[in-house]
């Protein structure tokens, strides 16, 4: 990537599916899965005659969008239609927030480099419904299939405004942005499910050129990793287009994955003109303040405020904090693990190093936490009163995980209580001791190293049930004594 | 007032002859003169109508699902279906690849 | 008298009494309807089965001793841009040719519950596009008074049907006229009632800021009846008023003396032939003679109301008939792209003057035009309703011919889209401000510019009143109908007698 001579200077508009039961405009399920339009009624499949009611709950988690993005809320905006025709939208226009949005002006900061990446607005629309194409692929398919299970479903859209100027920034910020909304109970925020969807807007000048490029557009993005990847690729292409004379065309772009670039969208949608009017059907939303403060005084917290508590109040480190705010599944189970009596940071360290990883070598989602607070937090009480070592609680985990029984239970039945009683250590220390002269000698001579040999074979004589602290101290003073 | 009709015919999505675009500009083009007596009025400062005066503002309903129209009674009025989905056809346009 | 020929008021009476049941008042009806009905082809489709079981309903009721509702036993026919459950719902279209609706509009659903029995859909201007149900794609209505004229549109179905004796009452839709004009050029009652009194859920959307389902009936007490049964707030409808239903029927002989009405003097400038001009001022003199305090006024923006209506109303139609795209429903040409069958789709499913308004509307909306025209309109339609608060600071209610003219020959075409329209002139401003509007009749007129043919035919009165004032508007409509009930009564019977002896309609190639 050429990134000396040229600037490039990138917008994001994403969608989000809310968290609500059932559609924007009417009150069929939002449900995902169910067989192809058997969630429909007449408003949602546009027929002709009905007319659309908003759903409060979607109002309600689009205020808590807004806040949480830092945006101001408007006590008053209105639904506008916008028409465009296309087979999965049902009515030849869309109701959605064109001239007063429901929230503007809130900002994203991400943290390298730290900025502030402004969001221009948030509103709210309906979604429209869902094109499968027979056949191999759009180029081959004959017909397509329609189900509209999905038409009506409440979106928010989020625009931001063109403040990125790396694929990096982009990623940032889509990842805190997915944070903030999940933490808020807005959506499941998950671009594999379609809960996410994101477009991005690049626009390419020479360094130290006040004027801005023309902004392409890029559709059909994944993941994050394809939004990185087709921003750079785009960026590479319009300066070697740059750097060969040519101009860039104001044009929607569609990535394609599999042969990793992007090619030009074959319908003219860009070229679009919408006839954006108001609404006729829907009268203005207007909202209290009561209304607001009620739902900023209910949502949950945000992921910045609970770093904030987790280092401040419970005294973990930033690392220790981002790690367990990066989803609410996980901060929510180490909130319960502390109110049950947990020492924050062991719990912290137990929940980042073996939960996390067995989670991840068996692909468990954050959703998925294999073990309950409870459960962990009795075992954090058998390491902490010395009743089983660090180690073994590691296998002890693996078993609770595994089995369901509790940590007491596996570590009674199994007989892998620590032994700290200097009366049964020091059979077995003797034992070692004179099995093991020449390391014995090793230490009498200074080589205080020598001492994790001689402990390593008392915790193999014990099956790793000393106390290597204990036993560690009672071999210095058998052998230096 | 000059209308391009083509165009326009193209947002609405409505194929006309040749003859019924010439037409149509015509009579566009009579209505639109007598509607330009609109552009003499004073509305400096006039905010907009578009809608009713009363609700003043939108009600909001309850999020309970309730069940819509049976599948099979909406597919009846479908005029191509398959397997539960409704059919369209894939491409924008003949011959356009 | 024939059981045709009694009003809805006098039905459900007998009929709750059980000195006729409700099935042989349909039978009278539906004979009625099969006698009549090729001479004015009112009608799209007779709902016999349907009927049947409702009157037996309503008569089982009635023998349970259970409350059979306000409207027992009342034959009603529908305009065809309402849904019923089960049934046809053409829009007057061969877009919809063959739609059947899958769910029931709330107005009618309410008229059902209050005993009401539907007998047919009727037929209308395409998509309720039109001011003579001309332009329907399957036939043309017949005016039962000549039937060489329009009944009015676009509910000139609903009101050819009432006006003929086929149906006691009828429902309509009304967004620049299409229930008044309609009312008027067949001699009965037709009101719009206030924007949002009315539920619209089910009404096939043509311009939503102006629709309004309303009722026609052959006197005020039977519409005023109408109204009680559909009216009222309905949580599917957003624009729907939280207004309960009023029992306007039992309101109307409040005395007129005192009230005020004011007649603006710029709905009087367009065109208003001699014969109509004659008739309206013979019944505001009658209207002094009660003591109602009549004067001119000055509504000085309604000037522009039919050119505001020429533009909002397109604009709106062309984006609520989006949705007839061939993918779910209606009439579907397809074999080539799915752009090709858009467009090949709407270019037969439409005829022209809905193409015409939809290409107007899309126009207006369009990014570059969208300031100069809809925007503006949309500023005008403010001061237009500003100039009516104005008014009725001073006025009960204001007073206008319905239409210029009597009802006009069918084919009157002239091939200037804009003279048509011209006609809506009286009646637009009353959507465009969202006030309740009733046509009663007024007398006879001989049509303009024909000779003397000694041919007259109806002319109708227009009570305009405040937002959600529909008691003083009917109050008004039941003391003027008085003047003229004789006449009325005479006239029209004859008219009925003779509509047997008429020929045959054809329908539209």
């Amino acid at each position: 990537m050429t990134e000396r001579a040229y600037d490039m200077t990138i917008g994001l508009e994403v969608h989000v599916e809310l968290l609500t039961q059932s559609k924007m405009f009417c009150r069929c399920s939002t449900r995902f899965g169910d067989p192809p339009n058997t969630n429909v009624c007449p408003v949602c499949m546009g027929f002709p005659g009905s007319l659309p009611v908003p759903n409060l709950e979607a109002v309600k988690l689009g205020v808590r969008a807004a806040l949480g993005l830092g945006a101001k809320v408007n006590l008053s905006s209105g639904f506008d239609r916008k028409n465009y025709f296309y087979p999965d939208l049902t009515k030849g226009y869309q109701i959605t927030q064109y001239r007063t949005p429901l929230g503007q002006d809130g900002f994203i900061e991400i943290a390298e480099p730290r900025k502030k990446i402004r969001i221009r607005r948030v509103h709210l629309e309906e979604d429209t419904g869902k094109s499968i194409h027979a056949g191999d692929d759009i180029t081959t398919a004959d017909y397509t299939l329609i189900d509209f299970n999905r038409s009506g479903v409440p979106l928010i859209e989020i625009v931001s405004e063109p403040d990125m100027n790396s694929p990096e920034e982009a990623r940032q910020y889509l990842e805190k942005l997915q944070r903030i909304l999940r933490f808020a109970g807005v959506s499941d925020v998950k671009m594999e499910e379609g809960s996410m969807r994101v477009d991005c807007n690049i626009s390419v000048t020479p360094k130290g050129s006040d004027r801005r490029g023309t902004p392409v557009e890029i559709k059909n993005l994944s993941s994050f990793r394809a939004v990185v990847k087709a921003l750079s690729y785009e960026f590479d292409r319009q300066v070697a287009a740059l750097e060969a004379g040519e101009s860039i065309l104001r044009e929607t772009r569609h990535w394609d994955e599999a042969k990793e670039r992007t090619h030009p969208m074959r319908t003219k949608e860009s070229s679009e003109d919408y006839r954006y009017f108001p609404e006729p059907d829907l009268p203005l939303l207007v909202l209290e303040e009561a209304f607001i403060e009620e739902v900023r005084r209910t949502m949950p917290r945000l992921p910045d405020e609970i770093v904030a508590y987790y280092k401040e109040k419970l005294g973990l480190p930033e690392y220790d904090a981002q790690v367990l705010t990066l989803d609410p599944n996980l901060s929510s189970f180490f909130d319960r693990c502390v109110e049950q009596g947990a020492d924050p940071k062991m719990a912290a360290n137990w929940i980042m190093g073996d939960i996390l990883g067995y989670m991840n070598r068996q692909g468990l989602t954050y959703e998925q936490i294999p073990v309950s607070p409870e459960n962990l937090v009795e075992m954090l009480g058998l390491i902490a009163s010395g009743a089983i070592s660090g180690k073994i609680a590691k296998d002890v985990l693996v078993k609770v995980i595994e089995t369901g029984r509790k940590p007491s239970v596996i570590v009674k039945e199994e007989g892998l209580t620590q032994v700290s009683d200097e009366g049964e250590l020091l059979a077995i220390i003797e034992e070692v001791i004179a099995a093991n002269p020449g390391p014995v000698q090793d230490v009498k001579n200074g080589k205080e190293k020598a001492i994790g040999f001689l402990v390593g074979q008392v915790m193999k004589a014990t099956k790793g049930r000393a106390n290597p602290a204990k036993v560690n101290i009672m071999l210095k003073e058998k052998i230096l004594s | 007032m000059k209308i391009d009709v083509r165009h326009v015919a193209d947002l609405a999505k409505l194929k006309l002859t040749e003859d019924e675009l010439v037409a149509m500009e015509k009579d566009l083009e009579m209505i639109l003169a007598h509607i330009e007596r609109l552009a003499g009025v004073q509305v400096e400062g006039v905010e907009p109508t578009f809608g009713s005066r009363e609700p003043e503002a939108l009600r909001l309903q309850g999020d309970d699902p309730r069940p819509g129209c049976s599948r099979a009674s909406m597919l009846e009025l479908a005029p191509s279906s398959k397997d539960g989905y409704y059919v369209v056809p894939a491409r924008e346009s003949e011959g356009r690849e | 008298m024939e059981l045709w020929e009694l009003g809805a008021w006098d039905i459900t009476k007998k009929v709750k009494a059980k000195e006729i049941s409700a099935q042989e008042v349909l039978e009278a009806h539906l004979s009625r309807i099969s006698e009549v009905d090729p001479a004015v082809c009112a009608f799209l489709s007779v709902l016999e089965a349907e009927a049947r079981i409702a009157a037996s309903r309503v008569d089982a009721k009635i023998a349970k001793g259970e409350d059979p509702g306000i409207l027992a036993g009342v034959p009603c026919a529908v305009k065809d841009n309402l849904n019923i459950k089960g049934t046809a719902c053409t829009c007057g279209s061969k877009m919809l040719e063959n739609y059947i609706s899958p769910y029931t509009a709330t107005a009618i659903a309410r008229m059902s519950e209050q005993g009401a029995i539907i007998t047919g859909k009727t037929n209308l201007d395409e998509f309720a596009m039109g001011s003579s149900t001309e332009r329907s794609a399957f036939v043309a209505t017949r005016n039962p008074w000549d039937v060489d004229r329009v009944p009015g549109g676009s509910s000139g179905g609903s009101a050819a049907a009432v006006a003929a004796g086929m149906s006691a009452v009828a429902l309509g839709s009304d967004t620049g006229g299409s229930i008044r004009q309609p009312a008027a050029f067949t001699g009965i009652v037709g009101m719009k009632p206030t924007y949002g009194r009315v539920s619209r859920y089910g009404l096939v959307a043509f311009a939503s800021s102006l629709d309004q389902i309303g009722p026609f009936a052959r006197d005020v007490r039977d519409a005023a009846l109408f109204m009680e049964a559909i009216a009222g707030f309905d949580p599917a409808d957003s624009t729907s008023a939280e207004r309960p239903a009023v029992p306007w029927s039992k309101r109307l002989d409040r005395p007129v003396k005192g009230l005020r009405a004011g007649v603006p003097k710029e709905l009087l400038g367009f065109g208003v032939s001699e014969g109509v001009k004659s008739a309206f001022e013979n019944v505001l003199s009658q209207m002094a003679d009660l003591g109602v305090i009549i004067e001119e006024t000055s509504l000085p923006s309604l000037a522009y109301a039919l050119d505001v209506y020429y533009v909002i109303a397109p604009a709106e139609a062309s984006s609520n008939l989006a949705r007839f795209d061939g993918v779910r429903y209606g009439l579907s040409k397809r074999g080539k792209g799915y752009l090709d069958m858009y467009r090949e789709t709407r270019a037969e499913g439409f005829g022209p003057e809905v193409r015409r308004r939809i290409m107007l509307g899309t126009f207006v909306l369009s990014a570059d035009q969208y300031d100069a025209y809809y925007l503006r309109a949309a500023k005008i339609r403010t001061l237009i309703r500003r100039d009516f608060e104005r008014a009725f600071q001073t006025y009960d209610v204001l007073l206008s011919p319905t239409t210029p003219t009597v009802a006009f020959k069918l084919g009157d075409e002239s091939g200037d889209p804009m003279t048509r329209y011209l006609a809506d002139v009286m009646t637009v401003s009353a959507n465009l401000a969202g006030i309740p509007a009733l046509s009663v009749p007024c007398g006879f007129a001989e049509p303009a510019g024909e000779g003397t043919s000694g041919r007259e035919l109806p002319c109708g009165l227009q009570i305009m009143g405040k937002p959600f004032d529909e008691e003083t508007v009917l109050t008004v409509g039941y003391a003027v109908e008085s003047f003229a009930r004789e006449e009325m009564e005479e006239k029209s019977a004859l008219m009925r007698r003779n509509l047997i002896l008429a020929k045959e309609c054809e329908p539209v190639d």
